[in-house]
């Protein structure tokens, strides 16, 4: 990726998407960060004389049922949801580049029963799958994450694959072969390089979509647990009072478009980066 | 063509076995002694007894599977712990709404994403395609759930058009019942088919035989139309089955916002319940929903695309 970009010239030359992209997601982790630093409130104290007051100075989302500022969830909540991102992605991403490589690199049985096992994974709806494990191991959000790592990998897995297949028969591989270099050498010195960025392009989809997950089984009562302020379950609470104080839910529900939006943009802006011949189009 | 089904159909043997073997083994991964977390603390003896010679839990986990298995082939899905009557028969009755859903959003999305690709594939680069794309863009970040609380809040709580959750009796009372659901399932799912629409239109309008149909003098609406669309649409509705898994990961909770009386519903109030064989078949269901529909994606595009027909029939 390193070099993708760097080949591509200064920050200037970047496509605009990866530019909006990059400065969303660095403004999305300030505020995870230093947000809750910086507001006088807490997300879970509640304040009964001040329940379901629409958005004011100084409720800039409302309050809740519970007399608690929706804007301070919202804020407090980007920590869960970015979190959540970062434990459902990184896992997959690993175990999958990992059983891809080995699957396309060595062949033979390794790939036969890999493959064979992401032919099953792949038949379940992921949502349906993570939920089916979340049922069994109990709601919450560690079992959610061993749920994701269990599915999710299986994406990397055929897309490293596939772009492994391609790869080994290059002549700078074939050449490294021939000066005798161990196959971890070769697969993580001159193989990884150029595979892992299709891999990484199709993290930042897998991330949109983890979010989506993690906030909607918060939102089923099977991810994060009350009173976490995670944005699945404050849509949840807003649900009961959909006509009364829209704002409940309607606030985190923008914030979840609005970092989906962001993942996404990184995720065409790196797209359109790195292969500049499929990009804009 | 009846030899390629039938090789497809083949196909499909072990990844049925793999099915059956992952939800089988979904209740195995229940922590502790899955009869007690199936029963409760409050269970007899006697019926916990009853449980373990049911799941076979005395033997061997190859014993087990087989069992489970036998158990399939018969058709005894087992019963549920909740409504007391034969898994099967609760899945099949709650199948056919979840059914109707794919399909009504499925329509909806086509209808959605067709115009607006042709509308994005025919402007490329100009303002209509770049809003078209911001637009597609949004569309993508939407989580369902909360679509469907804006619609309801627009449709059904400030303008009463229509109903906030249902789904009826008639036909017709289902299609209106439905048509909220449906929209919020295809919001997600419209973009994606439109960003193919546009890409593969794009390609298509470069081709030679676009300039021949043009260099005839036809109009270039019928070029567009009758030329360009039915070369691009292929992409576009492999597209489409390519994302069903998610189209139908969005079913479960739209069915959940809008009270439709579907799997997905059935699947999360089992949870709440502790209805492990109906967490199970329902699971199982999804499954085979999804790899029947890839099978006719596949047939599809035989079907339509004679450039696939002519590399997989040979």
């Amino acid at each position: 990726m390193r070099r993708g970009l760097r080949a591509r010239g200064s920050l200037q030359r970047w496509p605009r998407n990866l530019k909006l992209g990059v400065g969303l997601m660095i403004a999305w982790i300030l505020v995870a960060v230093f947000g809750p630093m910086l507001l006088p409130g807490n997300p879970t104290t509640m304040d009964l004389m001040n329940s379901l007051h629409p958005p004011s100075l100084a409720f800039p989302f409302g309050t809740d049922n519970l007399g608690r500022g929706v804007f301070t969830r919202v804020v407090y909540g980007s920590r869960i949801d970015l979190q959540i991102a970062l434990f459902c992605v990184v896992p997959a991403f690993v175990i999958g580049t990992m059983v891809g490589m080995s699957a396309g690199y060595f062949g033979g049985t390794t790939d036969v029963v890999s493959m064979r096992l992401v032919d099953v994974a792949v038949a379940f709806p992921f949502f349906v799958a993570v939920i089916a494990i979340v049922a069994v191991l109990g709601p919450g959000l560690k079992n959610m994450y061993i749920a994701v790592a269990c599915v999710g990998w299986v994406s990397y897995a055929r897309i490293t694959r596939a772009e492994i297949l391609v790869v080994k028969q290059t002549d700078y591989v074939q050449a490294a072969r021939l000066l005798g270099f161990s196959d971890r050498r070769i697969l993580a010195r001159h193989i990884l390089p150029n595979v892992i960025v299709q891999a990484l392009v199709y993290a930042t989809s897998d991330a949109v979509l983890d979010i989506f997950l993690g906030s909607s089984l918060g939102w089923l009562g099977l991810g994060a647990q009350p009173p976490l302020p995670e944005w699945g379950l404050i849509i949840a609470d807003g649900y009961s009072f959909v006509s009364q104080a829209p704002w409940i839910s309607g606030f985190p529900g923008l914030a979840i478009v609005l970092l989906a939006v962001s993942l996404s943009l990184l995720g065409d802006g790196l797209a359109d980066a790195l292969r500049p011949e499929l990009g804009r189009a | 063509m009846l030899n390629y089904i039938l090789r497809r159909l083949l196909l499909m043997i072990p990844v049925a076995f793999g099915i059956t073997l992952a939800v089988f083994l979904l209740v195995r991964l229940i922590p502790g002694d899955p009869a007690r977390a199936i029963l409760g603390i409050h269970a007899t003896p006697a019926l916990m007894a009853a449980v373990r010679t049911r799941l076979g839990l005395d033997r061997g986990i190859g014993m087990q599977y087989l069992l489970y298995i036998k158990h399939l082939v018969q058709g005894d899905f087992g019963i549920s712990y909740y409504y007391g009557q034969p898994v099967s028969q609760l899945v099949l009755t709650r199948m056919v709404p979840t059914l109707v859903l794919l399909l009504y959003s499925t329509i909806i999305s086509l209808l959605i994403a067709i115009p607006a690709g042709l509308l994005a594939g025919t402007r490329q680069g100009r303002g209509t395609d770049h809003a078209l794309r911001v637009v597609a863009t949004a569309g993508l970040g939407l989580p369902s759930y909360w679509t469907g609380f804006i619609l309801i809040l627009l449709f059904s709580v400030t303008f009463h058009i229509f109903p906030i959750a249902g789904y009826g009796n008639t036909w017709g009372a289902r299609l209106y019942n439905l048509f909220l659901p449906a929209l919020t399932c295809a919001l997600n799912v419209a973009p994606l088919v439109m960003r193919a629409l546009r890409t593969s239109l794009g390609e298509a309008l470069g081709a030679g035989f676009i300039d021949t149909a043009r260099a005839k003098g036809l109009p270039g609406n019928v070029v567009l139309l009758s030329h360009a669309l039915r070369v691009a649409i292929l992409p576009a509705l492999n597209v489409l089955g390519l994302n069903i898994g998610f189209l139908v990961g969005n079913t479960v909770l739209v069915e959940n916002v809008f009270a439709v009386p579907g799997l997905g519903q059935l699947m999360i109030s089992s949870i709440g319940t502790r209805d492990y064989p109906t967490i199970q078949m329902v699971t199982l269901m999804f499954g085979v929903i999804v790899v029947l529909i890839y099978l006719v994606t596949d047939l599809g595009q035989i079907l339509l695309d004679p450039r696939v027909r002519r590399s997989e029939l040979g």
